[in-house]
């Protein structure tokens, strides 16, 4: 009885304090705080030999005027800054939700793997590649592999693309849009005759082992094109209708 | 360390700023301005810096939808080439509508989109325009002839259907009441039997006519339009 008593003196304080914090959310915390010192304050009291009653009316004198502490705490609780903080915890629970939803949905986390994959594994070019600048990155190409197959002769060159700021849409441009020159003229990408075959030599294509770019990043970019002739090409030079830059790549081919 | 509410605030602030990027990246990368738009155009087809010279934005529900898709239509100039691409924006996805691809022409461009045809170029001097749209199917041919209505400096707009694009009764009209928009279906389809038709691409020869302010004809242009462009509804 007595204690309830007590504790009540310490709710009418508490309460008085919490009138006066603007900021409603925080007067969990604060009343937590303020029982905690409250209740240390009485063991303190009850430690030099007061009795529990006296510790208590000790205590709760010792936490100070109601109204002081009140606004004390008040201006430390500010309104706006509080609200502010929520606002930003809320704000944090909805973009993680939004990532989450995006990644789930239609496996965008998998693009996303598949971009992170691409992007950290591009090797830089081979030094002897050359370069041009085009505007938004660099374009590289460099002599690759060279086979014989079925009595044709088959020329790799590889091309490198780095742009200068990350998007996961694919540059269509640079792989499609361009042309070849060899040292034996222009040579066409492969088609269909009026016949409906496939041309049997001089032309080029992409590397089939690729579904389009054998890596694409968010800013790098390489892929491989082919070319299939009865004779080596000793040279291929790249040319792009929007930009003022050719690409050439060589061949050592032996006589 | 205990942190003091402003530096929690900060903290939360930047977290949401990594969220963000997350989410960007996520989607890969969208652009939400027109400029952003071209910049991305550009960036794919290593082009200099484009210029739009229309920009046509529209909202679309589609049934089951939460939110309005919006298309952006936008026909820029780049140097001396025009281009005109369309992007499909979901609420924060906004993505190149492939199937409309980006047109790219040196000169001038001719396109389509949901009933109106397009003519691009250098029309400083140029006060008017006229085309002739021919289609044909076998023997006969249909000269369609419109007036061009100016729609920014560099280009006309000519309506060439005032359909809503869902030629379901093409067979139920006469041929000689149909559009550009309802031929362009109509002759050029293969039947399938009972599975419908296929839709063939061709190229229709195009004939534009410029003329100056005083009605004095400047500049002939022939180019073409794809029979595909002028199915192109959305």
């Amino acid at each position: 009885m007595r204690k309830d008593f007590y504790h009540k003196e310490w709710y009418d304080w508490r309460d008085a304090v919490l009138r006066y914090v603007r900021f409603t959310p925080d007067h969990g915390a604060i009343a937590k705080e303020l029982f905690a010192h409250y209740e240390d304050s009485v063991q303190d009291f009850e430690r030099i030999g007061y009795d529990e009653e006296l510790a208590r009316t000790r205590a709760l004198a010792a936490m100070g005027d109601a109204v002081e502490v009140g606004k004390g705490l008040d201006r430390a609780h500010k309104p706006w800054l509080g609200w502010l903080f929520e606002a930003t915890k809320w704000m944090m629970t909805a973009l993680a939700l939004i990532l989450a939803v995006t990644l789930v949905k239609d496996w965008m986390v998998r693009e996303v793997w598949y971009h992170l994959e691409d992007q950290l594994k591009w090797q830089t070019p081979p030094a002897a590649a050359d370069s041009a600048e085009t505007g938004h990155g660099t374009i590289y190409m460099a002599p690759g592999d060279v086979w014989e197959e079925g009595g044709l002769t088959y020329q790799r060159m590889d091309v490198w693309l780095e742009l200068d700021v990350p998007q996961a849409s694919t540059p269509w441009g640079p792989r499609g849009s361009e042309s070849y020159t060899t040292d034996r003229g222009p040579i066409p990408h492969q088609f269909r005759d009026e016949e409906g075959n496939w041309q049997e030599s001089f032309y080029y294509h992409y590397a089939a082992d690729e579904s389009f770019y054998a890596m694409e990043g968010y800013t790098r970019y390489q892929w491989s094109v082919e070319f299939v002739t009865e004779e080596p090409l000793r040279w291929v030079e790249m040319t792009y209708p929007f930009g003022n830059w050719t690409l050439r790549a060589g061949w050592e081919v032996e006589e | 360390m205990k942190l003091t509410r402003k530096q929690k605030i900060l903290r939360n602030f930047l977290i949401c700023m990594l969220l963000c990027l997350g989410i960007h990246a996520a989607m890969g990368f969208p652009p939400y301005t027109v400029e952003g738009m071209c910049r991305q155009v550009a960036r794919d087809y290593l082009l200099p810096e484009l210029e739009p010279i229309y920009v046509h934005k529209e909202k679309h529900e589609y049934s089951g939808d939460i939110f309005k898709r919006t298309y952006t239509y936008v026909i820029a100039r780049c140097e001396d080439y025009y281009l005109s691409f369309l992007y499909d924006r979901d609420l924060l996805l906004n993505e190149r509508e492939y199937a409309a691809g980006v047109e790219m022409k040196k000169g001038s461009l001719c396109t389509a989109r949901k009933g109106m045809l397009y003519l691009a170029g250098d029309f400083d001097a140029v006060d008017a325009a006229e085309i002739v749209v021919t289609a044909a199917n076998g023997t006969d041919t249909r000269d369609f002839h419109f007036a061009g209505e100016r729609l920014a400096d560099d280009l006309f707009g000519f309506r060439y259907s005032e359909g809503d694009g869902f030629w379901f009764r093409l067979d139920e009209i006469p041929v000689e009441e149909m559009d550009l928009g309802e031929i362009a279906q109509y002759w050029y389809r293969t039947p399938h039997g009972n599975n419908g038709y296929s839709y063939d691409h061709a190229e229709l020869p195009v004939k534009a006519t410029l003329y100056d302010a005083a009605g004095n004809a400047l500049e002939t242009i022939e180019t073409s339009i794809g029979t595909y462009d002028l199915h192109l509804w959305f």
